[in-house]
């Protein structure tokens, strides 16, 4: 049992403590007083002055002190029936609050069955409200299913007549395709042997000329037809011959081209050149 | 799904288009024209006028060798003599693929510093570009090192313009009497050197391979006789006297060996004669007559002229060293006459007088193909002798009854006359590269 435990169980304890420790403390400032030397030494002069002078004086004090004990011992009961009414009131007062907590208490609990009943009834609402909801989704979602499903065979309706146009219009672009790939592909080769013909008559073999020399070179032409670059893409092996290619192409330059205007001309803003006498 | 995978293809074979998109055409012929090229005359940097013209001079040789067609002087449009002022665009527009420029620097002590440019006109550049130091004796040896640097750079073939040729001359003494001469030239026919007369006929000179003898013979004692001659000591010896005829000899690639023609066994027969040693071995042995024999490269055979079918044809014999692996090829089947084969360094040709209706012309042979071409168009062509470089043959030929000497290139392009001083000119023969006179 703790010290504050034993405070809290019986406060009057309190009350002494506090009282014996003024006591005491009064009772060591006093042989603090005389103990201290320095001035213990004219006090002690003045003291042993004083005794000699006034008995009559002591007298006094000492009835002084009885009569200051009577009043303390007065008080001492006064505080005692202070406390004792302070204890009284204070159980008085702790009943009432533990009354007062009680009916708190039925209160809440009136309360409580008062909430559930109410939460209770809220979710039986909600309940029915979410049914209600649901009902309506449904229907709606059946709506929309009807709706989606019609308009599926709409887009299906359209796509087939969708189809069947592309297919007509796709036959008939094939066709001419067809036609246009043709042409070009006549115009294509009838260029193609033109510059055979003008590369042909500026190529001039370089003595140096073995079995077996070949040169592979990417020509870039603009619309004019002149050669704008030369590379060599694979080399003879043989610096003249890859010279005299190089000069051939130089020198035939412009070469025969289709017009722009044809839209053909794209096809040969590369050409490539296989400078082949085997071949 | 089956939409989707044509849309797939569509987009496949449309990518796959687009990568091979680009057209492709096969060049598998040339033109049998010569190359343009403009040749500049040079800049005299000297007093008076210059001592040759170098630009005459390479000209004429790039001529002749059939695979270029200098300009004329009158399309000379302008004539820069030095790669930065020249206006490529102006020769482009002339269609000429190469450009000579250069100068000649007279020096103090008589000499010349001869500088040059070849230049490509489609490329705006330089291929070559040499500053030569020239005596003044040597400036159209300087034009022909020239020439030999402009065909070696656009042909990838060594030029064989920096060569010599021999020849006979017979001309008339002061006593009207015939005399013979064994001369060297230029391989143009320049800078004519007589290195031998004699009173009596002399035949058949042959180079020996380091280009410091001559073979030849010599009527001198009164029949044919096989004789050699240094070229810078002048010092002759006998190499063949032998009973009968010792006729046609020709030096082996490497030198260790002449080939020759002696009748010392009743008939003409071929024969192999070590140099050193004097040694012979035999190589034919026929009732006909067997002569001209000519080498294969690495002494890897011969190829000699024989009536032994009848009529003279070439016929091609192996050797290992100087011993016959093998029997005699006939070699020729165009017409009923075909001798005096040469052969070019790589043994690709073999050149030979030809007889086509009654006109005697040269011809050259590709052993490989068998492709067989009548060069020239006289009436007595003969002695065909390759260059070095086995792109041209000199040949003796006759204008008004007189023997001059012509070159044609082995495709036949080009022809031109040399131009010799004096007299009835005749065998002419050409050096190897490695000559120095």
């Amino acid at each position: 049992m703790t010290i504050w435990q034993t405070i809290r169980k019986n406060p009057a304890v309190l009350v002494w403590a506090v009282i014996i420790h003024v006591l005491a403390f009064i009772a060591i400032g006093v042989s603090f007083k005389s103990s201290d030397p320095k001035i213990s030494a004219v006090k002690a002069e003045k003291v042993i002055e004083a005794v000699a002078i006034d008995e009559r004086k002591i007298e006094e004090e000492l009835k002084k002190l009885k009569q200051e004990d009577k009043r303390k011992k007065n008080e001492q009961k006064r505080l005692q029936n202070k406390a004792n009414k302070a204890k009284s009131d204070r159980r008085k007062e702790e009943k009432k609050l533990r009354a007062l907590k009680q009916k708190q208490k039925e209160q809440e609990a009136i309360n409580k069955n008062k909430r559930i009943q109410e939460n209770k009834r809220l979710a039986e609402l909600e309940k029915k409200r979410k049914v209600q909801e649901r009902k309506e989704r449904e229907a709606e979602e059946k709506i929309n299913e009807l709706e989606k499903q019609r308009q599926e065979k709409q887009a299906q309706l359209e796509k087939e007549e969708k189809q069947r146009q592309e297919k007509i219009a796709e036959k008939k672009r094939a066709a001419e395709q067809k036609k246009r790939a043709a042409y070009e592909q006549s115009e294509v080769s009838k260029y193609k042997g033109l510059i055979r013909g003008q590369i042909t008559r500026n190529w001039i073999f370089p003595a140096s000329y073995q079995k077996g020399m070949k040169c592979k070179i990417l020509v870039r032409l603009i619309p004019s037809g002149d050669v704008v670059s030369v590379r060599i893409l694979q080399s003879s092996g043989n610096a003249a011959f890859d010279r005299s290619v190089e000069m051939a192409v130089n020198k035939a330059s412009p070469l025969p081209v289709p017009k722009s205007s044809t839209g053909l001309f794209d096809q040969f803003r590369e050409v490539e050149f296989v400078f082949d006498p085997n071949a | 799904m089956i939409r989707y995978s044509s849309l797939f293809l569509i987009l496949w074979l449309s990518l796959f288009s687009s990568a091979h998109a680009i057209l492709t055409i096969e060049i598998t012929h040339g033109s049998e024209g010569s190359q343009p090229i403009a040749i500049i005359p040079f800049e005299w940097k000297g007093k008076g006028t210059p001592p040759a013209s170098l630009k005459n001079i390479i000209a004429a040789d790039l001529q002749r060798s059939g695979q270029f067609s200098p300009l004329p002087n009158k399309d000379l449009i302008s004539r820069p003599h030095e790669g930065k002022d020249v206006k490529y665009q102006t020769w482009r527009a002339l269609n000429v693929g190469y450009l000579v420029v250069g100068k000649i620097h007279a020096l103090a002590d008589g000499s010349f510093q001869v500088q040059f440019q070849l230049l490509d006109v489609f490329k705006g550049r330089q291929l070559a570009g040499y500053s030569i130091r020239s005596l003044n004796s040597g400036l159209r040896r300087t034009a022909h090192h020239i020439s030999d640097i402009i065909y070696k750079t656009i042909t990838g073939e060594e030029g064989a313009f920096n060569t010599h040729i021999s020849y006979i001359t017979v001309t008339r003494n002061k006593n009207n009497k015939k005399q013979y001469q064994l001369a060297i030239a230029d391989a143009d026919g320049y800078n004519e050197k007589i290195i031998y007369t004699s009173p009596q006929p002399l035949m058949s000179p042959s180079w020996s391979p380091d280009g410091t003898r001559l073979a030849y013979v010599s009527f001198l004692a009164g029949r044919p006789e096989v004789h050699v001659q240094n070229i810078f000591s002048a010092k002759k010896e006998k190499l063949a006297s032998f009973k009968g005829l010792n006729n046609a000899p020709r030096w082996s690639p490497d030198g260790k060996y002449l080939a020759l023609t002696l009748s010392k066994d009743g008939n003409p027969e071929i024969y192999i004669m070590n140099v050193n040693s004097r040694k012979l071995t035999r190589i034919t042995r026929s009732y006909a007559i067997d002569t001209e024999p000519e080498w294969l490269p690495d002494n890897k055979g011969l190829i000699f002229t024989s009536d032994r079918g009848g009529s003279p044809q070439l016929y091609e014999i192996k050797l290992n060293t100087n011993r016959v692996t093998g029997r005699a090829q006939r070699i020729t089947f165009e017409g009923n006459y075909n001798s005096r084969p040469t052969v070019s360094f790589d043994g690709r040709y073999v050149a030979m007088v030809h007889r086509t209706q009654g006109q005697f012309r040269i011809a050259v042979l590709e052993r490989g193909t068998q492709n067989f071409r009548v060069l020239t168009k006289g009436q007595l062509d003969e002695s065909p002798s390759f260059a070095p470089n086995g792109r041209m043959i000199i040949f003796a030929t006759e204008e008004k009854y007189q023997g001059i000497l012509s070159a044609v290139s082995v495709d036949g392009r080009a022809r031109q006359r040399l131009s010799i001083k004096n007299g009835d000119v005749r065998e002419p023969v050409w050096s190897p590269y490695k000559v120095n006179k």
